[in-house]
């Protein structure tokens, strides 16, 4: 690999880690135990989240997560590196496919605009 | 609105306090008005008081007075062109309704400054003829204006009983009624104007002279006299421009209907005068480029001696350690300029001319122009430049420190992820040691802490600050 390519996979390491810190942040802001509460009930946490944003906080999320996209981070991959840097959130999701990938979708779909 | 004068005259007869409504209502203004006046005052230090203790004139304010009361100016006063029209009408007696009535219809209606229309607005508000013609010609005076000829009937004097026959010379008014409109003497109303009719015409006719042009007529309407010759003659010179031109000698004859013909004399060329004709008597007189007047006789030869014009002079500014210096350029000699060192590191600043406000160069009492070093000045725009080209890089540098100092961790651990991926190693692999500082116990961390994270020991379970990690 040459330095150039070092250099784009540190960029892509770089926007991948400053996401999931903030998610991670935001994660311990809300608490392990509510989240377990929500997880358990069923009610997306990304829903939640952005209903509380305002319309500008949410065009710049959308423009970080272009950038996730831009630089060929999946939600998967981002999920991944969550769990790596909070494994607190790893039993609480444990066997919930569905609600993840509702999770998924719903993160898409704010993306592309639709909610 | 009253007058600043007016409030303080007002306050001085005043034995004891007196509220603003009752002041306002003694001056005949408004209570707003008077209130702004008192408090313009009070700042002044010439009033004391307040709205409820009520208003005294202070010493400072009697002083005042007796030097001769203040003469502020109009943005002062707080005085509006519509303020000066209302209190006009409110002196003439025109109750307060009904002058912000006809304020209104004037000011919203059409341009204030129009006669026609003032007169026609007050005519719509009801003002009785004999009050709007007052008000009219009193706010005519105040705008310098003459009476608009369709209103001559309304707003002029009434016309006299005719005493003698039809085209009689016109009866000239007394008083101070007249103004000048276009360098005319125009009739403003009786003791509404600045100036009296002999002082408006003789006005008048001065400004007329300096309008005159060298080879036109004279046309001065009365006897002609040595001061009028000088007079002519001197604003021929004003308008031709004294300085620019070499001064000249004219003739000045008797004309027709006692009007003067003034004719320039060509140097070196003779001029015989010519017999007066019967219908034109007088006496003729030269002036001579000095100014001097003579009488002189028909038949008399007159020659102008032709003088050799001046020659321009060319200064050279020489730029010398002792500063600029001015010398006569010798067309003789050549003119050689030395090209300053190369290296040296002095930079050639050249004398800059003077110029002043009205945007011409200035001059000495010798007439040569008045150079300026403007080397400090540039030196210290310079450094004011450079200081603020210092503190905006100092700023940026901030900034950019800050935002590192915010993601440092983040981009070190990208750096490691993205080199262990280059060797095909676990991050972990390649992750930084770190080694307990209770039991030396060597450990590697998934990732950098944050400063504010705490650290376990895998082994002694010591709890270490993020900052005392990231310090080690």
């Amino acid at each position: 690999m040459t330095i150039r390519g070092i250099l784009q996979s540190t960029g892509r390491y770089f926007v991948l880690i400053r996401a999931a810190t903030d998610i991670v942040n935001k994660a311990k802001e809300i608490g392990v135990d509510n989240i377990r509460t929500l997880v358990d009930a069923g009610r997306s946490i990304t829903e939640i989240y952005l209903e509380s944003c305002s319309p500008d906080k949410k065009v710049q999320k959308r423009r970080e997560a272009h950038m996730l996209l831009e630089v060929g981070i999946t939600p998967e991959e981002l999920w991944k590196e969550v769990i790596r840097r909070m494994p607190e959130l790893k039993p609480i999701i444990e066997g919930k496919d569905d609600y993840i990938q509702a999770e998924m979708k719903k993160i898409e779909a704010f993306v592309k605009g639709e909610i | 609105m009253a007058t600043q004068n007016d409030v303080l005259k007002a306050l001085n007869v005043e034995e004891a306090a007196i509220t603003t409504e009752d002041l306002a209502a003694k001056l005949k203004a408004s209570r707003e008005g008077t209130r702004k006046q008192l408090t313009r005052l009070k700042d002044k230090g010439f009033v004391e008081g307040d709205s409820q203790e009520g208003w005294r004139i202070t010493d400072a304010g009697k002083d005042e007075l007796e030097k001769g009361g203040i003469h502020p100016s109009m943005v002062e006063e707080g005085v509006t062109p519509r303020e000066v029209f209302e209190g006009a009408g409110r002196r003439i007696g025109i109750s307060e309704d009904r002058v912000v009535l006809a304020a209104d219809i004037v000011w919203r209606g059409g341009d204030y400054t129009e006669i026609k229309w003032v007169w026609e607005a007050l005519r719509q508000a009801d003002i009785r003829d004999d009050l709007a013609k007052i008000w009219v010609n009193w706010w005519r005076a105040y705008l310098h204006k003459g009476i608009p000829p369709e209103l001559e009937k309304e707003l002029g004097e009434p016309e006299e009983e005719p005493e003698g026959k039809a085209g009689a010379k016109p009866k000239v008014e007394e008083g101070r009624s007249y103004i000048l409109v276009d360098d005319l003497p125009v009739y403003v109303g009786k003791n509404l104007g600045d100036l009296l009719y002999p002082d408006a015409v003789d006005l008048a006719r001065i400004r007329a002279a300096r309008a005159v042009r060298p080879v036109a007529q004279g046309a001065v309407g009365q006897q002609v006299t040595a001061d009028d010759i000088i007079r002519i003659v001197n604003a021929v010179r004003d308008w031709t421009g004294a300085s620019a031109v070499p001064p000249k000698s004219y003739i000045v004859s008797p004309g027709e209907e006692g009007k003067a013909i003034v004719q320039e004399v060509e140097p070196g060329k003779p001029l015989v005068l010519p017999a007066p004709a019967a219908s034109r008597p007088g006496l003729t007189y030269l002036v001579d480029k000095d100014g001097s007047v003579k009488q002189i006789q028909s038949g008399e030869p007159i020659v102008i001696k032709q003088e050799a014009p001046l020659a321009q002079k060319t200064f050279i500014v020489k730029q010398t350690t002792e500063g600029a210096k001015i010398e006569e350029l010798d067309t003789s000699k050549p003119i050689i300029i030395n090209a300053p060192a190369s290296g040296s590191g002095m930079q050639a600043m050249w004398p800059f001319p003077a110029v002043g406000a009205d945007g011409k160069p200035m001059v000495d009492e010798k007439g040569n122009p008045i150079l300026v070093n403007i080397e400090p000045m540039l030196k210290y725009m310079g450094f004011m430049d450079e200081r603020r080209r210092s503190d905006e890089r100092h700023g940026a540098l901030m900034g950019l420190a800050q935002t590192m100092k915010e993601n440092l961790p983040i981009a070190v651990e990208a750096f490691q992820r993205a080199v262990s991926e280059v060797k095909g190693k676990s991050p972990e692999a390649t992750a930084q040691q770190y080694e307990c500082g209770n039991c030396h116990t060597k450990f590697t961390l998934p990732r950098v802490p944050g400063e504010d994270e705490k650290v376990i020991c895998p082994k002694c379970q010591q709890e270490w600050a993020g900052k005392e990690v990231l310090g080690t």
